[in-house]
């Protein structure tokens, strides 16, 4: 299968806590129904809009749903993330993918991130930043015991590494 | 983990002792040694008194043209000639008070300053996290010979200069200058090379485009608002003109436009010159030829000196506009970390040149004698050309069905969706163009990447100074087996991008940069996936994450 010598991208070691999906379909859930809502309030209330409105409402509509459906469900099957004695690995996106990785001698910081319903999901989300804001890595939908190990690991990691050689 | 070395507005010492007790500046790095001043007999200095001179001097010539604009044409409006007279007493005042509280010294650890009448201020900057000195000088600071003093540290996230001392002494100003870096800047009269003159025909590269409408629009603003003050209306007088001449329309149009170009072309000749006034740059070595940097000077009002220490620089970065490409204009940048670079004019090596100039500079950059944007490219595959031409032909086509569809409901003129169609044959050309820029070199210990259709830039970085991996695949990409890089950076814009390489080219690209790390995360496709039995190293919590990696999943050079 192809000359020994070309390379490919190895996928990283672990995957996402499997409650991701859900916290994945309830956000979604909660965008669909904020953008739906306004869409049919003026849909609803002004009749001029109604000619031009109709289609969008239509097609909006049928993206949230895929989304709804697919989206979660295939995100958790596609993301994938790990850390080594040197580096931070994470690999994202559905439709399109992602691979990330951050030597932990260039970290600067290292944040971990709950919003109100990750809390109740008892997830987190990991943020590794570097000196260049496009050059950062967002773990998202970790166990919240799961992130916080591997923060303390980077932490340790990263004293141990001088300077973010800058 | 980012240190900073700057201090908000804290509580300040009182002018006159020199160990006050409630000095606390807020410190978010454990290795800062104090928080006050520093326990040190070197005595405080003050900014230079002529500082005060020169701008009462510049308040009363301001106020007495306006006096005498007004005395001369008394039928102006007051108002704008009072404000300018007001706030000249106000800043003349700050200035003043600003002289009279100001102290700064230099100890072994650290520069401080302490400043502020009301508003307190104790800053200091620890001296090895000093990145860059540079000086600056208006005309009024020009006259009596003093300078402005910027001390820069190299911290991604500040974008002024984190100190100022306005103004020294010229001599005393070079005399910190040398003091604060040693190595880097050396006495600028031993052992430079210039690399680079101003040559006037480059105005010319300059100053016509498309901006010079906007300029010339400006100034005829300003100039309204100036005639208004001596009480000449230019509504009126171009009206009365109007009315006189009674032009066509598209020739009255026509006319404005050209006038406002040429404005315009002044305008920017005129801000041009006073910039590159006397503009070279040069190499500085030092007298034990140790630490060179960059050396910029230029500015016949406003003097400027830029120093980019060598061991901060970590590449070039090139502009050339499609517009221009047939004169191979430039645009040169050096990419480097402590300036801000991207937004600021101190990373403009050049400005706009031929682009055997820019070679010329970049071949200087690179003191190792290699000349990296010379040596050929890498061309991509052709599947990023075909992916340019569908991207140009159906970004047209939805707009084209937009309005086709908003003609149908009778929201646009029924003709209007054929308009966008007449731009394809204009969107395929920059699709091709678009192409042919793509390319991407590994020349020694830089990297070479380029890319962009309306404005062609190539980016010239050392292989160190890359700061980690983002590689994006679409979906179509996977079938058509390519992928984008992105290189995060400390330096310049901090990001670079890799565009539409074929996997082969891509991944090979990021393990000649990256040994080491792409070998944890680049595998050869003969060898088995070994790294899935060694996973208990990765964290202290495999056991609780199952691992369903299959090679399928993996994109993989060859299939």
């Amino acid at each position: 299968m192809g000359d020994p010598g070309a390379l490919r991208i190895r996928l990283p070691r672990h995957r996402l806590d499997p409650r991701f999906i859900l916290w994945r379909t309830l956000n979604t859930f909660f965008w669909a129904v904020g953008v739906l809502g306004v869409l049919g309030t003026c849909y609803w209330y002004f009749d001029g809009v109604r000619t031009w409105l109709e289609p969008v409402l239509w097609v909006v509509g049928a993206v949230f749903l895929a989304n709804l459906l697919c989206m979660p469900t295939y995100r958790y099957l596609v993301h994938r993330w790990e850390t080594t004695d040197d580096a931070v690995y994470a690999l994202s996106g559905w439709i399109s993918r992602e691979w990330r990785i951050v030597p932990i001698s260039r970290i600067q910081s290292i944040d971990t991130v709950q919003g109100p319903l990750e809390r109740a999901l008892r997830l987190a989300t990991i943020k590794v930043l570097t000196a260049s804001h496009e050059g950062a890595v967002k773990i998202e939908g970790l166990d919240r015991d799961v992130a916080r190990a591997a923060v303390e690991r980077l932490n340790e990691a990263a004293r141990l590494v001088p300077g973010d050689a800058t | 983990m980012s240190a900073d070395p700057v201090h908000a507005p804290g509580p300040a010492p009182d002018p006159g002792s020199p160990v006050p007790e409630s000095a606390v500046p807020e410190s978010r790095d454990p290795e800062d040694t104090g928080a006050g001043p520093e326990d040190s007999d070197v005595p405080w200095q003050r900014l230079d008194i002529r500082l005060v001179w020169v701008n009462t001097a510049k308040l009363a010539a301001s106020c007495g043209t306006g006096l005498a604009g007004f005395l001369l044409f008394p039928g102006g409006v007051l108002w704008p000639l009072l404000l300018v007279a007001a706030w000249g007493v106000v800043s003349t005042g700050r200035d003043f008070v600003r002289w009279v509280f100001t102290r700064y010294r230099v100890t072994d650890e650290r520069v401080e300053r302490r400043t502020g009448w009301l508003m307190r201020e104790f800053r200091f900057v620890q001296r090895d996290r000093i990145r860059s000195v540079s000086s600056s000088a208006k005309l009024r600071h020009r006259l009596v010979a003093l300078r402005v003093i910027h001390i820069g540290t190299g911290q991604a996230t500040h974008v002024r200069s984190t100190f100022k001392l306005d103004a020294l002494d010229r001599d005393a100003s070079e005399r910190l200058r040398r003091e604060l870096l040693p190595d880097d800047q050396p006495d600028p009269r031993e052992g430079e090379t210039v690399i680079s003159r101003i040559r006037w025909s480059w105005l010319l590269y300059n100053v016509v485009h498309i901006w010079a409408v906007l300029s010339g629009g400006l100034f005829v603003v300003s100039t309204y608002f100036s005639l208004d003050a001596v009480g000449i209306d230019l509504i009126d007088v171009l009206t009365g003109l109007y009315t006189d001449v009674r032009p066509s329309l598209w020739a009255a149009v026509g006319v404005a436009v050209g006038t406002l170009f040429v404005l315009g072309v002044g305008a920017l000749a005129a801000d041009f010159v006073a910039k590159h006034w006397n503009f070279e740059l040069v190499r500085a070595t030092g007298a034990d030829g140790a630490g060179t940097a960059l050396l910029t000077r230029r500015g016949l009002f406003t003097t400027h000196t830029v120093h980019r220490d060598q061991r901060r620089i970590r590449g070039v970065h090139l502009v050339e506009p499609l517009v221009w490409r047939w004169m191979r204009l430039t645009e040169t940048k050096v990419i480097t970390t402590g300036l801000t670079a991207g937004l600021s004019e101190s990373a403009d090596l050049l400005p706009r040149a031929p682009r055997d100039e820019a070679l010329h500079v970049a071949r200087a950059v690179f003191d190792d004698g290699r000349h990296p944007l010379e040596e050929p490219l890498v061309r991509h595959p052709p599947g990023a050309l075909r992916r340019r031409l569908l991207w140009a032909t159906y970004g047209p086509a939805a707009i084209a069905g937009i309005l086709w569809w908003l003609g149908d409901t009778g929201v646009v003129a029924t003709t209007a969706w054929r308009w966008p169609l007449y731009l394809l044959p204009v969107a395929w050309a920059l699709a091709v163009v678009a192409y042919r820029s793509l390319g991407h070199a590994l020349v020694g210990p830089y990297l070479v990447v380029r890319s962009g259709a309306v404005n062609r830039s190539t980016t010239v970085l050392l292989h160190g100074a890359v700061i980690g991996w983002r590689v994006h695949q679409s979906i179509f990409q996977r079938f058509g087996r390519r992928l984008s890089i992105g290189i995060p950076t400390a330096a310049g814009s901090r990001y670079y991008e890799l565009h539409d390489a074929g996997v082969d080219q891509g991944l090979d690209f990021i393990s000649s940069v990256n040994p080491e790390l792409a070998a944890q995360f680049l595998t050869s496709v003969g060898e088995p996936s070994s790294t899935d039995s060694d996973a208990t190293v990765a964290t202290g919590s495999e056991q609780s994450v199952p691992d369903h990696s299959t090679a399928a999943d993996d994109i993989s050079s060859h299939r």
